[in-house]
């Protein structure tokens, strides 16, 4: 309930703190931490905000496995070719190279200390399973974000949930989440970018896609360096750009824009296709 | 005869707990967190019970570790350094009377305290119209002989060494073993035959307190009651593993000169 109180606080400052304006412009971002001021106290508590709604974030994904904690194959149980526990429904892509944390019976040396806990804590076999309904980690997505509205995952992961419910509005509440986010994170290329694949994928809204996109393309010409998810965004950026003037402009253009992004990405097989 | 030589050996591990305003830090910090958990209500508590529940029993837990450790780490050394070890061993009580006698008394604080903490915690969520299940009656059941075994833990390392390194190595031993327990798991394929034993054998030794710890099952949706063989080889492991402990203070507390 500390912790509860803790959330609240943060989520509260948050709220009233506003949006902030980084001092200082680092090349990198790492995982989403930005110094916003020189001020210890303040850096401080940007941490705290940070690493709160990092901790929020692995929650949610416990939510959505049900309790049942996942970790990334090592490299050596790869090249053991110990097979990942994959999943039914493709929620997470990350589980395509998961196995459960607590080893099962064939995997694990401890005999009945291990029975146990497979049989005492939130163990079940993984193998192609699905996820709780992601809606319920939905308040968790709200709180992170409150928390630290620069954690861009929170935002992403978030209006993902939210566009894949079934209901009428779902698409319009994930834009609206989206563009929340978007008004705290003016320069980042996976909103942008997210914005304008849900205008395309969902509405079918081409020349709305078009504009958002294009933005992103534009920020992600003007970075010099990219971090992983910016650079993920880029290249989807550049795929629906092709795709969308694929639709509604010239063959020309289409390749123009394909081969723009071959320049980036030049291993892209679907920008080498439109390209 | 001896029942009677624990319970005052353990009352009085209780009065001095009350004396020393313990029990009265923990009573004031589940009040606090009574109050201040209203303040989820902010945010509407509607998809956010798996989430009230998940902290309520990480909170829950810490604190009642928190209380195991610091009381059973402290009542040998206190009662070496306040000198009132000698007057107790004067008397007709052996040492092995005296740790049986202070762990029960460790053991008891560490529940009232727990038991202050679950009973506002679950007016806490009840607050949140978060229902009962039966699962959180093994959950507390489990946590009652988790915290007796790092009470036991605490009372050995404390008659080893000096109360700030036990309450140190307690920690550690209560939430280090799980993640020495992975790591080992991770390595154990590719060991040598020699490495394979030894990791065997550090897990044997290892206090296993995380077994204890039910919550996930409490808290996340759909989840079957423990096995009863379960609760009762944790149970026998509980009294096996406390008994080894409280045998090892004993046999420290013989060779020490007093």
């Amino acid at each position: 309930m500390v912790a509860a109180t803790a959330v609240g606080l943060a989520g509260v400052c948050g709220l009233v703190a506003g949006p902030t304006e980084p001092i200082v412009h680092p090349v990198v971002r790492v995982a989403a931490l930005d110094a916003d001021s020189s001020n210890a106290s303040q850096s401080l508590v940007g941490q705290m905000r940070t690493s709160l709604s990092a901790w929020l974030y692995m929650r949610a994904d416990l939510y959505l496995h049900n309790g049942v904690e996942l970790r990334t194959l090592s490299q050596q149980e790869i090249q053991d070719g110990r097979v990942a526990v994959g999943s039914s429904d493709h929620l997470e892509a990350s589980d395509a190279s998961s196995v459960t944390v607590i080893p099962s019976a064939e995997n694990d040396y401890r005999g009945v200390f291990g029975d146990i806990e497979r049989a005492c804590s939130t163990y079940k076999p993984m193998e192609g399973h699905g996820h709780q309904r992601p809606t319920q980690a939905l308040p968790l997505f709200r709180l992170m974000t409150m928390a630290d509205p620069q954690f861009i995952a929170g935002w992403t992961m978030g209006s993902s949930i939210l566009a894949g419910d079934h209901a009428k509005s779902s698409t319009a509440k994930a834009l609206a989440y989206l563009k929340d986010g978007l008004r705290q994170n003016l320069r980042c290329i996976e909103l942008w970018s997210a914005i304008g694949i849900l205008y395309a994928a969902n509405e079918k809204d081409y020349i709305a896609a078009r504009d958002y996109l294009n933005i992103a393309r534009g920020l992600g010409q003007r970075t010099s360096h990219l971090s992983q998810p910016e650079s993920d965004a880029l290249r989807e950026t550049y795929r629906w750009l092709a795709l969308i003037a694929n639709e509604i402009d010239t063959p020309f253009d289409r390749i123009r824009i394909a081969r723009e992004g071959l320049e980036i990405f030049p291993d892209d097989p679907l920008l080498s296709r439109l390209g | 005869m001896k029942f009677r030589i624990y319970f005052t050996l353990a009352r009085g591990v209780v009065l001095e707990s009350v004396r020393r305003k313990d029990l009265w830090v923990v009573a004031i910090l589940g009040l606090v967190v009574l109050a201040t958990a209203s303040t989820i209500g902010f945010f509407g508590s509607s998809g956010l019970e798996v989430f009230i529940k998940d902290l309520s029993a990480t909170v829950l837990g810490l604190f009642a570790t928190v209380v195991a450790t610091v009381v059973s780490c402290r009542v040998i050394p206190d009662e070496v350094k306040n000198r009132t070890l000698y007057p107790l061993l004067a008397r007709p009580i052996s040492r092995l009377d005296f740790i049986i006698g202070k762990w029960l008394g460790a053991v008891l604080v560490t529940w009232i305290g727990f038991a202050l903490l679950l009973i506002t915690t679950s007016i806490a969520l009840a607050g949140f119209h978060v229902p009962f299940e039966w699962i959180m009656l093994q959950y507390v059941f489990l946590k009652l002989l988790g915290l007796a075994l790092i009470c036991s833990i605490g009372i050995c390392l404390s008659t080893l060494l000096t109360p700030p390194a036990a309450v140190t190595l307690t920690f550690i031993s209560t939430y280090g073993v799980a993640m020495v327990s992975r790591g080992l798991s991770l390595g154990y394929a590719h060991a040598s035959p020699l490495g394979q034993w030894t990791s065997k054998a550090i897990s044997a030794l290892l206090p296993q307190t995380q077994l204890f710890d039910i919550s996930g099952r409490a808290v996340y949706v759909g989840w079957q009651l423990v096995p009863l063989w379960v609760v009762g080889a944790l149970t026998l492991y509980c009294i096996v593993y406390s008994g080894a402990m409280l045998t090892m203070s004993f046999l420290r507390m013989q060779k020490k000169a007093l």
